[in-house]
């Protein structure tokens, strides 16, 4: 199932301290605040990024001009904040333009339509590989954030990367997602196996391959491992697997149903739908797959949870009303509410990163498509419509896009939409057959390899 | 379902057909009878194993009676057998996220407990299936539903629960797959295998 998650509750209320401290502190009085990290519905900030400059000249190495401002230019696209300039309008060769304030042409730029340039530059010298970036506020001729990195030529896409993290922490108080991975469920090769991908659909690899079928991967709070259902022995049983180690577990093997694991977002512990006693309820697990604590008993099915950022709540599928409906559970309080009440069909929750939106999927017209509402019950919306049967959403870390699979265009495929609904575009995914049950990782310190 | 009673009615055709045949042209039953073994399509290696362990047992007991006990035994095995493939091949159907029993569904379910009633030796592995419509981890759990309501019909009929396992597979093997509900009605099922 699909859970995003954010790392946990005091990253997140350490990174509004430094937006707060960033909009009242540190930018001068008048200063324009770039992005209001509560709006969705932003228009895009247009932005210029010319080929970097090659420092040392070689021929050999000058291909790396354009590549770099590519990764950046898609990386920037991608995050759906910003609109990236084409690049067959600039005025100036960007091989002989400067990359420093007193050697940008800032008229030219504005005059282009950009808010915002970067300017980066390269040298290599054996296997000495260094990138200088500068950001810069086209309106007010400013440098914004000046970053130099030093790394080998293999590390160019990670490096890149890397600066525009940095530049999402400078203009919006908050790193970006660009190191993070989605799991995701493909059936390129006749069976079901779980797969990771770069965030933006790169870097395909097969973590499964037991040619059975494997269902739900779910990635834990820190990074390090993921769940997932697995039919290898015959039974729908949770598995967790140690993304450093690749050492897979089997946790849960009970009779029946063993399946829609969601970790805790403070670690050690994962919610999980069990039938063993001849109905699917939903029970809080520790990493071994020990029953902590039952979190339902209805005669119904209790499914597909997904908790809130702090771990307080859990929302999750009931159909004890008859029809299944988005229920939030109270852990601590053991109090129970259901939260949808339009529609006859609403499954599969998804609590954004900064808890005040839970993602959901529902009928229409006989379609499927994605709704969003508060945890409250409130500000109802559709964000899909009129395209095939969209399913399975989930957050990226950042709260800004959303992930999710649509038959679209035929086969199940996973696209990307910005929070508000805009902006739908299907992930760049290498790889044949239908992607489904998407879940997005955490920011990662390391990317899993 | 109509499909599986045409094929109980033809292997009883068949049976009677062979009956004649055989007085006719006077030859020995059990020629006759291994084409006919061969013609069945078997689904499961447990239902496949079943029926070599039959017919062995049939044709041994064969060799040892007259023409006429051969002729009406024979029938009655063809017949018999012919219930063991019902029991597999009948699934019993549901309503969109529905895991409740219709009545057609618990007809079938009272034929398949007077089978299990009558074959104490018979396990059944239930498994429960949905249509492509919703999303997958909730019709896993509609799936398991479904297996268990077949499953406490058999028990409430007098097939010990111990014989009886389930399993739900979602929406994840159906039977067909065209986005229509002349498809879908025939993946929200459960189907039965012996073990």
């Amino acid at each position: 199932m699909n859970f995003c998650y954010f790392r946990n509750r005091h990253i997140s209320l350490l990174c509004i301290l430094i937006f707060v401290l960033i909009i009242f502190q540190i930018r001068p009085a008048g200063s324009r605040i770039y992005i209001d990290i509560h709006s969705a519905l932003q228009e895009k900030i247009p932005i210029a990024v010319p080929a970097f400059r090659n420092e040392s000249g070689d021929i050999a190495n000058q291909p790396l001009a354009n590549n770099m401002a590519d990764i950046l230019s898609n990386a920037l696209s991608f995050s759906g904040i910003f609109q990236v300039l084409n690049p067959a309008v600039f005025l100036q060769d960007p091989d002989k333009m400067g990359i420093e304030k007193e050697e940008i042409k800032f008229s030219e730029w504005k005059f282009l339509g950009a808010d915002l340039l970067v300017r980066g530059s390269y040298r290599i010298q054996g296997e000495r590989f260094e990138v200088k970036i500068n950001l810069f506020d086209v309106i007010h001729q400013k440098l914004l954030l000046s970053r130099s990195y030093i790394n080998s030529v293999a590390s160019a896409r990670d490096t890149i990367l890397r600066f525009a993290d940095e530049l999402m922490l400078e203009l919006t108080g908050e790193l970006g997602i660009f190191h993070t991975q989605i799991a995701f469920v493909g059936d390129a090769t006749g069976k079901k196996e779980v797969y990771l991908a770069d965030f933006d659909g790169s870097n395909i690899r097969q973590l499964t391959n037991n040619g059975s079928m494997n269902l739900s991967p779910s990635w834990s709070a820190d990074g390090k491992q993921i769940a997932y259902v697995g039919y290898k022995r015959g039974n729908p049983d949770i598995y967790t697997v140690d993304l450093t180690s690749k050492k897979i577990e089997r946790i849960s093997m009970r009779p029946g149903l063993n399946i829609a694991p969601a970790y805790h977002p403070n670690g050690g512990k994962l919610a999980a739908t069990l039938s063993f006693t001849g109905n699917p309820e939903l029970y809080l697990l520790d990493t071994r797959g020990q029953i902590l604590k039952q979190l339902t008993l209805s005669w119904a099915i209790d499914v597909s949870s997904s908790w809130s950022p702090d771990g307080s709540k859990l929302a999750y599928v009931s159909n004890r009303a008859g029809k299944p409906q988005i229920y939030v559970l109270d852990v601590n309080k053991e109090t129970t509410t259901r939260l949808t009440f339009e529609g006859d069909y609403n499954t599969s929750p998804a609590w954004s990163p900064r808890g005040d939106r839970i993602l959901y999927t529902g009928i229409n017209d006989g379609k499927f498509n994605i709704f969003m509402i508060s945890p409250d019950g409130r500000e109802l919306s559709q964000l899909t419509g009129g395209e095939g049967n969209n399913e399975d959403p989930c957050w990226s870390p950042d709260g800004r896009l959303i992930l999710f699979q649509s038959d679209r265009q035929g086969t199940p495929t996973l696209w990307v939409m910005r929070a508000n609904g805009s902006d739908q575009r299907r992930l760049r995914l290498g790889l044949g057959g239908s992607h489904t049950e998407a879940d997005w990782s955490p920011r990662l310190t390391r990317m899993v390899p | 379902m109509g499909k599986s009673k045409a094929w109980v009615f033809g292997a009883i055709m068949l049976a009677m057909l062979l009956v004649l045949g055989v007085s006719c042209a006077k030859k020995t039953v059990t020629m006759e009878a291994e084409p006919m073994e061969e013609e069945r399509a078997v689904e499961s290696a447990a239902a496949q194993q079943s029926a070599e362990e039959a017919a062995a047992a049939r044709e041994a007991k064969l060799a040892q009676m007259s023409e006429a006990d051969r002729q009406r035994e024979e029938a009655a095995m063809m017949a018999e057998e012919a219930r063991m493939r019902a029991f597999v091949d009948e699934h019993i159907h549901f309503d969109f996220d529905k895991y409740d029993l219709k009545p057609k569904a618990m007809m079938i379910l009272d034929e398949k407990a007077a089978y299990l009633r009558e074959h104490p030796e018979v396990r059944v592995l239930i498994e429960g299936h949905c249509d492509e419509r919703g999303t997958n981890e909730y019709n896993l759990a509609l799936g398991d539903r479904r297996a268990n309501s077949a499953k406490n019909y058999l028990v409430r009929s007098g097939v010990a629960e111990s014989r009886i396992t389930t399993i739900s597979y979602g929406e994840e093997q159906p039977l067909c797959t065209e986005h229509a509900e002349s498809c879908w009605w025939r993946n929200r099922r459960a189907q039965f295998q012996v073990r």
